[in-house]
């Protein structure tokens, strides 16, 4: 007797094997005329540019680019964490950290193929459809692209031995997690060296005037941009992995039929969702350096970046990252209704959304508004004289900050949703003290250190006037203020006040980062506009430290507390699964776009500054047009990463439920 | 799907606030929003001294920041189940669920969107003499051949560089002063003659935001010159090329920086 599951199953498999033979069928009676279109060149003409089948081979490449680099994301950005969720496993001896890790890497296996294959339609193309770039490229990049292969080979062998030791290696758990760091190595060289190729184009190195490479391969992967890049596209690509890993259990979730299952895909989307906005925090920093670096590459591809023909695409890219962080947000505050005694918290959420959504709003403001001729008329000019100053990079600084820390603060009334009966710190051991003072020292070293160089800083070094060294006092004053906050707070904390400490450093920073450096910023960007590189580092080191000793602080303050009910895991509303499932989208959707602008940038470049594209398609895609594309490529991409996940549910056993304890997610 | 439905956590708050329910209360605060934007901002502007007259808020800013409260308020009232419930419940009674006001209490509401919507739409496709809103790029891109120009007095120190400075202070105000103003404010006296004002040189957006080699581009091809997307009919800027050598330009752009007491933007050192 065959299960209407199976039957079902087999039904699809037969309508897809159908469709697949219908679309070859489809591809072989395509006229021989557009075949013969691409027939071979003389030896001894290479051609500049061909085109794909009669398509725009700029677009070409682009969704081939595009659609490689998102499952590349995935399956490198996965990895990272599926180690580091096994790892919590190992040492807290909870089964469940060790089956979603096991689930995580399941998803990976399934994704890994059909990278390999994107990847090597990617390199087709460019050989194909840019022959003389591609020509070029080869003769500088070769020998990286061979240890590029090895370090490939090394990847397929390092997750398949990894995901299939699972279990034979179970009593052996500290070296199943050596696979897994081993595996994120070998990932982790494989990204950078491709963005070795990808940031030379953006900013070539030893090239002569003519076009001669003089240098070595190895001086051309070290080129200016190359490190931004890795930074942020690792960043990038675990925030990539987290939202798709939530989008995977909140659909699972929604199509499951037991509490056993919705209380595991429950958890599962929450720990996508914290891992995707943790690694969001340090991401519009990562952006900013990377951005900074392409600024000093070349000032033209700076303005175009910001000022010019894509800034526009960067109030979308606000948007788009805006809405990560309010639906993450909502995310996490439609969590907190399964959390008994969360109701004491709720009075707060207005604050939380009240900031986020009008630091989104600054965010999206441009610089120039598009006016009607009246308008115009009635301000006189282009911009604003209030909603004006919302465009420049001063105010942009300064939101982004506050949304981060608002995101924090979200967190931390999440954690402490159940808690109650608190045990106070000064009855804690030396350990719990420790953990106190020991981020209350970060929090100095980091400060004191920037407060230093501020100090010390010289005009000349920025090729400014010695007297526009006033301008670097006032930031060094306020971290040598915050400095002492630190102080001022370790002391309270240590002092059973952990609670005022939390809200004192958290207000200080506030006003620091935002307020204060926020302003200052708008002054600093006309008098002494260099040193604004300056102050957007110190806003975001302030920052951090409010993440590192409020963080410490929370961990100690909540350590045996007792709870006023387990989390009910399960017991979550569909409208917060579909949030999951948006972010997944709009996480695709933001890759997509920061893809355009950061090849775009380049604008009829194939290697800036080198080599030119003198192809009819060399022309920058307007906005419509990338938001054409991009659209496409988020919806190809998300219709195969469901096919695969679809295909990996059956092949995979079933679903075995755990008890559904309610600890916390860290 | 009601198994899907957590149990409500016992809250204190019941979904009214001061005896009113969440929906007025929503409602209050977008309107309040508007308002905020409508008369509030355009007299911030007066109040502050950055505007003579009010300063109205764009459409297209209105639109983003409405948007932006309409999200926040969704996000707000769905994100805690009670709110929710307590939201959606009037909605549900005055269209879906037979209610005690009868009939006509039900039937307003569905009169008055309609018209909301007519009244709208009408707005939006009624004949006017108006331009349509233009997008803009400010700063289009910079010319290959005027990005690798280098500013021949950028490596004079000292008194060497006043001097240069003081030759570009003569030369502006003989030539930007008019439009742009003794102080660089934009504010000259023949700017009152232009429909929009010349650029404010001491605002941080303007030539403290590019490299030098932006305004020397700007003052040898002028407004004229913009590309299209920079909306050049926007611009009274002249092309100065053959009034000024390119020389005393640099020596102009020298002196805007001083006046305006701004800094152009440099790129820090590139190892290209």
């Amino acid at each position: 007797m065959v299960s209407p599951e199976a039957r079902r199953l087999r039904s699809t498999t037969y309508k897809l094997f159908a469709t697949a033979f219908v679309g070859l069928a489809a591809g072989l009676l395509v006229p021989e005329s557009l075949w013969a279109v691409q027939g071979g060149d003389a030896l001894s003409r290479i051609d500049d540019v061909r085109t794909f089948f009669g398509l725009n081979p700029r677009n070409t490449v682009w969704f081939v680019a595009q659609l490689h680099l998102l499952f590349a994301a995935f399956v490198l950005g996965v990895p990272i964490f599926a180690v580091i969720v096994e790892f919590i496993g190992w040492r807290t001896g909870d089964e469940r950290y060790d089956r979603l890790a096991h689930e995580f890497t399941k998803l990976l296996s399934a994704a890994f193929a059909t990278t390999a294959a994107l990847g090597g339609l990617l390199a087709f193309t460019l050989f194909g459809l840019y022959p003389r770039f591609a020509n070029y490229f080869v003769g500088i990049f070769a020998p990286s692209m061979y240890v590029y292969a090895i370090f490939f080979f090394l990847e397929t062998a390092a997750l398949y031995l990894y995901y299939s030791s699972w279990e034979r290696l179970r009593a052996r758990k500290g070296l199943h997690i050596c696979l897994g760091v081993l595996l994120n190595v070998v990932g982790t060289s494989l990204v950078f060296i491709g963005n070795a190729w990808t940031s030379f184009m953006m900013t070539p190195v030893r090239v002569a005037d003519d076009g001669e490479f003089l240098g070595t391969t190895l001086e051309a992967v070290m080129n200016p941009l190359w490190m931004p890049l890795n930074i942020h596209r690792l960043l990038g690509n675990i925030v990539f992995g987290g939202f798709v890993v939530g989008a995977y259990a909140a659909v699972k979730f929604l199509s499951s039929t037991t509490p056993e299952r919705r209380a595991h895909y429950d958890w599962m989307g929450y720990v996508g969702n914290f891992i995707g906005l943790a690694a969001m925090i340090p991401i519009p920093f990562a952006g900013y350096y990377l951005g900074r670096e392409i600024y000093s590459a070349s000032p033209v591809m700076g303005n175009n970046m910001m000022g010019g023909a894509f800034s526009w695409t960067f109030i979308m890219q606000a948007l788009l990252v805006g809405l990560l962080y309010i639906i993450g947000n909502y995310y996490l505050w439609s969590g907190m209704n399964r959390i008994p005694g969360s109701e004491r918290y709720q009075k707060y959420i207005k604050y939380f959304n009240v900031i986020l959504i009008v630091c989104v709003a600054i965010w999206l403001t441009p610089r120039n508004l598009p006016l009607s001729g009246s308008e115009q008329l009635a301000l006189g000019g282009q911009v604003h004289p209030i909603l004006g100053y919302f465009g420049l990079m001063a105010a942009k600084n300064a939101v982004v900050n506050f949304i981060i820390l608002a995101t924090f603060a979200s967190f931390l009334l999440y954690r402490r949703a159940n808690k109650t009966d608190l045990v106070p710190i000064s009855q804690q051991g030396r350990g719990a003290k420790a953990v106190v003072v020991g981020a209350g020292l970060a929090c100095l070293l980091i400060l004191g250190w920037y407060a230093v160089e501020l100090f010390t800083l010289a005009p000349e070094s920025m090729d400014l006037a010695p007297e526009k060294a006033v301008w670097f006092k006032l930031p060094a004053v306020l971290l040598v203020v915050t400095m002492t906050t630190v102080v001022v707070c370790v002391g309270l904390a240590l002092r059973d006040r952990g609670h005022v400490a939390q809200a004192l450093y958290c207000g200080v920073v506030a006003t620091a980062s935002v307020g204060v450096l926020g302003v200052y910023g708008f002054f600093v960007m006309a008098a002494a506009n260099p040193f604004l590189r300056q102050i957007a580092v110190a806003q975001w080191l302030i920052l951090i430290t409010a993440l590192i000793l409020v963080t410490a602080i929370d961990v100690v303050l909540f350590r045996g507390a007792g709870s006023r009910g387990a989390i009910r895991w399960g017991h979550v509303t569909a409208r917060s699964q579909y949030a999951l499932i948006s972010l997944c989208v709009i996480i695709v959707l933001t890759m997509g776009l920061m893809g355009f602008i950061r090849s775009g940038l380049r604008e009829n470049w194939h290697i800036y500054g080198v080599m030119r594209d003198t192809s009819a398609w060399a022309f920058t895609p307007s906005n419509a047009e990338m938001a054409w594309m991009v659209g496409m490529i988020t919806l190809v991409f998300l219709a195969a990463v469901t096919f695969l996940f679809w295909m990996v549910g059956l092949t995979g056993k079933e679903f075995a439920p755990a008890a559904a304890t309610g600890e916390p997610v860290p | 799907m009601a198994t899907l439905q957590p149990t409500p956590p016992p809250l204190d708050d019941d979904g009214t606030v001061g005896g009113l329910g969440i929906l007025p209360w929503t409602a209050i605060t977008l309107v309040g929003v508007y308002a905020g934007l409508r008369f509030g901002i355009p007299w911030l502007a007066v109040l502050v001294g950055v505007s003579a007259n009010p300063a109205p808020v764009p459409k297209f800013a209105m639109a983003i920041y409405m948007l932006c409260a309409g999200l926040g308020a969704l996000v707000y009232v769905s994100s805690e189940d009670t709110r929710w419930r307590a939201f959606l419940t009037p909605i549900v009674q005055a269209f879906v669920v037979p209610h005690g006001g009868g009939r006509a209490r039900r039937l307003l509401p569905l009169a008055i969107i309609p018209l909301l919507v007519a009244w709208i739409t009408w707005g939006q496709v009624m004949p006017s003499t108006q331009s349509p809103p233009e997008g803009r790029i400010q700063h289009p891109g910079l010319p290959e051949q005027f990005a690798k120009l280098e500013n021949p007095f950028g490596v004079l120190k000292g008194p060497e560089r006043n001097a240069i400075e003081r030759e570009g202070v003569i030369l502006y105000q003989k030539n930007c002063r008019p439009c742009h103003g003794t102080k660089g404010t934009g504010d000259g006296p023949l700017a009152r003659g232009l429909r929009l004002q010349p650029v404010d040189f001491t605002d941080p957006g303007t030539i403290a935001t590019v490299v030098e080699q932006y305004p020397f581009w700007r003052i040898q091809k002028g407004g004229i010159g913009l590309p299209n997307v920079a909306t050049p009919w926007n611009s009274a800027m002249p092309a100065w090329e053959d009034e000024i050598e390119p020389d005393a330009i640099w020596r102009i752009i020298m002196a805007e920086h001083g006046i305006a007491g701004t800094e152009p933007r440099k790129p820090e050192g590139s190892e290209r």
